[in-house]
């Protein structure tokens, strides 16, 4: 098959064809070797531990995420967003002060009622989270979560800074997407991005079938020659794609694992799908980051539309996601960790929007997650903003990742976020 | 200045000003000289740019009709500098939703790309996708969307910070200029300045205060040394090589950009002769993005374009990392390597396999011969080579490069050594294997 050949419009199906395709064939064929596999991973406690890192890129909306309608009395929240207020009968209610948007309700109870991350427990929310003298620019904001450093100064990214403490095989890390993160920069090893499994072909286009290995052959030689040594770029690009061969006999060998509850049919679920697939495999793939974008809601926010939406499928998306952790016996020895580069103002603006904030909350889940409300939400009052007009920081984004870095992976965090003493909290034991 | 004129330059300068050439073009550009050729090079684009709506429907025929004139058009400095600006001032479709005003902002950008950058910025600034996709439309007196005033500083002017790591702004200008911006408008499509939504009232913006409109915020930002340095930058970094905001190299293109009132075509010829432009930082440093390695590689495999499909070269780039016309945010796409990942390396496969193997019908259509040149009945497999590797502009790839193909081109399908001969069988499977595997390989994607 030759998809580049065929009429655009099919093209955008291609990688969930390829999932739906192996599920066509009918979950009993998937779920005996599932069984066996689960016996085979041995006892959780000593599995290698799972980080799914999940970057909402744009900026997202925190206060109309977990809601703070009765923070300071109450007083404040409709007054600043006048439009896009969500009552408060319109919340799932968390203590009376803050919320969840209600497009947040398979987070609270399961996509299908069962496994529920709030209702078991498995959800801390760490509100107010940022840094000193915050950026307001995207750019320059992604860069300081992705450094770990507010100045964005450091050359590597944080997680790349994990990696290389961590022993493990050829791949440890990926990102599910078309390019690597910059939590993954300057990495001392590859991390690939990976859209889709099915993508990972060589030759792709059989013409001349029988000398389809040899153009194999003599790329993989070429490559060989070039990898590992010559000008700098070129050997960056060999080194790419001497992994990228390498990967395809690997992924060669990844059964499709059939979830079962089903995932939502949409691309930020399939990233997520993929993102278990790897961990699953036997491959040695611990840490996987992955963006969704969308979130710069300057305009077009008001309720039940564009924000809700997009809110809910991320939502929907993880639940799915925790449901087939469970089931693939991942979810002991995997966590995942929601975030944004920043979060919206607290005035909406003129656009039934918002412009570029501050704090925003973090989410953390998963079984090993103490849940609930670690942080208190900042003061939703007018005299207590910044001189930038925004909500202060009640947590640093350093202490959120240093607690997973020193409780989740026993790592000093002193070695990932240097010149930073971080005070870990209280959601990991 | 001593920048030797010789084959190797001369394809450098059209390759890095250009989608790259052919030998004949090379050969031609060494006998007209530098200084002839650099004049030729930024000569204006006069050719029609506008299109018969009725054979386009989506984002992706405009791609595609965008990516064909690159790889065909005499001026291709106009189009790889729109593709710099497209990048510039990165305007995504997603949020627009209107394909039309992605194509007149196109249009808009061609006319005004080697121009005075403040015709250009303010034409952008008053660009009706512009103005949807950062909120100018929403931006109003008394309720100010700061979205347009935050990227026309950060994005498209100054930039963050200056050379020394100091603020070039400060959130206060950013609040001001969006006042000096309300009623920037579109009428859906035209620019339309809606007196009833402006803020006529005195503003601060960096330390001068007036009753500015947007325009006087744009003049006052595109002759601060910081948008020269920053702009020179960003020009010198695409057509040359990465350098910081504070290289020596960036110090004379900014001053020629102030001096000729922000015009960017000095600023050009003066870098395309510099000798920094021809040294080894600079060539095949340049990691071909994806619409410069479509555009690239259709012009060099002298391939056609399928005109029945309006849709697939645009949908190409895109499966390479590059949704032209839709880039993923304000930040447009981060050059280098970082269109090399896995995903784009395991793209580049696939696209240069579907080049190498396009026939009549397909969407691009290659003949093989083309790439053998002429008189090349006699050749053996390692003059088969050296002619395929000179029309993709490769003759200079490791000596192990070709060695390695002169053996693909003499091995039969056990991968065995065999007679060669370029036959008509030889030349379909093996000149179209040759050049899908070079088009995959390493030091191709290197410009």
């Amino acid at each position: 098959m030759n998809y580049l050949k065929k009429h655009a419009c099919d093209r955008a199906h291609s990688r969930r064809d390829f999932l739906r395709g192996a599920l066509a064939l009918g979950p009993a064929i998937y779920f005996a070797p599932n069984v066996l596999l689960r016996g085979a991973f041995g006892s959780p406690s000593t599995a290698p531990r799972n980080i799914i890192l999940v970057e909402l890129i744009g900026g997202n909306d925190g206060l109309n995420t977990i809601v703070p309608h009765g923070v300071n009395g109450g007083i404040y929240y409709s007054e600043f967003r006048k439009v896009l207020n969500i009552p408060k009968n319109k919340l799932i209610n968390i203590d009376g002060e803050i919320g969840f948007n209600s497009a947040l309700g398979s987070l609270v109870d399961g996509l299908s009622l069962q496994n529920g991350l709030w209702s078991h427990g498995k959800l801390a929310i760490v509100q107010g989270v940022s840094y000193p003298n915050p950026s307001f620019s995207h750019e320059v904001a992604a860069n300081i979560w992705a450094k770990g450093d507010p100045t964005a100064a450091a050359p590597d990214g944080w997680l790349a800074r994990v990696l290389s403490q961590t022993a493990g095989g050829t791949f440890t890390a990926a990102d599910i997407s078309d390019r690597t993160s910059a939590v993954f920069s300057n990495a001392s090893q590859l991390v690939p991005a990976v859209e889709s499994l099915s993508s990972f072909v060589f030759p792709y286009d059989f013409f001349h079938s029988g000398d389809a290995q040899n153009r194999r052959d003599t790329y993989q030689t070429i490559v060989n020659n070039l990898s590992g040594a010559g000008p700098g770029k070129q050997k960056s690009v060999a080194d790419t794609s001497a992994s990228v061969l390498q990967l395809i006999d690997a992924f060669a060998g990844i059964a499709p694992i059939a979830p079962v509850e089903a995932y939502p049919q949409d691309s930020i679920s399939d990233a997520l799908q993929l993102a278990v697939t790897l961990l699953k495999s036997s491959l040695g793939f611990r840490f996987i980051h992955l963006g969704v974008s969308g979130f710069d809601t300057h305009a077009n926010e008001n309720a039940g539309q564009y924000h809700d939406n997009l809110i809910k499928t991320v939502a929907d998306a993880l639940a799915a996601t925790y449901s087939d952790l469970v089931a693939q016996g991942l979810d002991a020895n995997t966590i995942i960790v929601v975030y944004s580069e920043f979060g919206r103002t607290v005035y909406e603006n003129g656009s039934l929007g918002t412009d570029h904030g501050s704090v925003n909350p973090v989410f953390v889940m998963g079984t090993p997650v103490q849940g609930g409300v670690i942080t208190p939400h900042p003061a939703m009052d007018p005299n207590n903003l910044t001189a930038d007009g925004e909500l202060p920081m009640v947590a640093d984004f350093r202490d959120v990742f240093g607690t997973i870095v020193s409780k989740w992976l026993q790592l000093d965090p002193a070695t990932i976020f240097p010149g930073y003493t971080v005070a870990p909290f209280g959601f990991l034991p | 200045m001593s920048i030797p004129w010789n084959p190797d330059n001369a394809a450098h300068l059209l390759r890095r000003a250009g989608f790259g050439a052919r030998p004949d073009e090379v050969a031609k550009a060494v006998k007209a000289g530098l200084a002839a050729t650099v004049e030729n090079l930024l000569k204006p684009d006069k050719s029609a740019d506008s299109l018969n709506y009725k054979n386009v429907n989506d984002i992706s025929t405009i791609a595609t009709w965008w990516i064909r004139r690159m790889a065909s058009s005499k001026k291709p400095l106009a189009e790889k500098l729109t593709l710099f600006w497209h990048n510039h001032f990165a305007t995504g479709n997603h949020k627009v939703d209107d394909f039309k005003l992605m194509h007149q902002q196109n249009r808009t950008i061609r006319k005004n790309c080697a121009g005075k950058f403040r015709d250009l910025m303010m034409a952008m600034a008053r660009d009706p996708a512009m103005i949807y996709w950062l909120d100018s439309q929403t931006n109003v007196e008394g309720s100010t969307n700061k979205n347009f005033a935050r990227e026309l500083q950060e994005l498209f002017t100054t930039g963050v910070l200056d050379k020394n790591g100091n603020h070039n702004y400060t959130e206060n200008d950013v609040a001001e200029a969006a006042r000096a911006f309300t009623g920037w408008q579109s009428d859906g499509s035209k620019f339309f300045f809606n007196a009833d939504d402006h803020d006529f009232g005195a503003k601060t913006f960096k330390g001068q205060t007036g009753a500015f409109d947007g325009g006087d915020i744009i003049h006052f930002l595109v002759v601060e040394d910081a948008t020269a340095r920053r702009l020179c930058k960003k020009l010198f970094s695409f057509f040359a090589y990465d350098v910081a905001l504070g290289d020596p190299a960036i110090d004379a293109l900014s001053n020629i950009y102030l001096t000729n009132d922000t015009d960017i075509r000095p600023v050009l010829a003066a870098m395309f002769q510099m000798d920094e432009f021809y040294s080894q930082a600079a060539v095949r440093t340049h990691v071909l993005g994806p619409a410069e390695y479509l555009a690239a590689s259709v012009r060099l495999v002298g391939g056609t374009v399928n005109l029945k499909d309006p849709y697939s070269l645009g949908i190409w780039c895109q499966d390479l990392g590059q949704s032209l016309l839709d880039p993923p945010s304000v930040f447009g796409w981060k050059e280098g390597l970082a269109w090399l990942s896995t995903t784009g390396v395991l793209g580049r496969i696939r696209v240069g396999e579907a080049i190498a193997d396009g026939r009549q019908g397909d969407i691009v259509v290659f003949n093989p011969k083309k790439a053998l040149g002429t008189k090349y009945n006699k050749l053996d497999a390692a003059g088969a080579t050296d002619r395929i590797l000179a029309a993709l502009d490769m003759s200079g790839v490791a000596a192990a490069t070709r060695a390695e193909i002169i053996n693909y081109m003499q091995s039969d399908d056990n991968g065995a050594p065999a007679p060669f001969a370029l036959d008509k069988d030889t030349i379909d499977k093996k000149v179209r294997g040759a050049v899908a595997i070079v088009l995959a390989s390493p030091e191709y994607q290197l410009s």
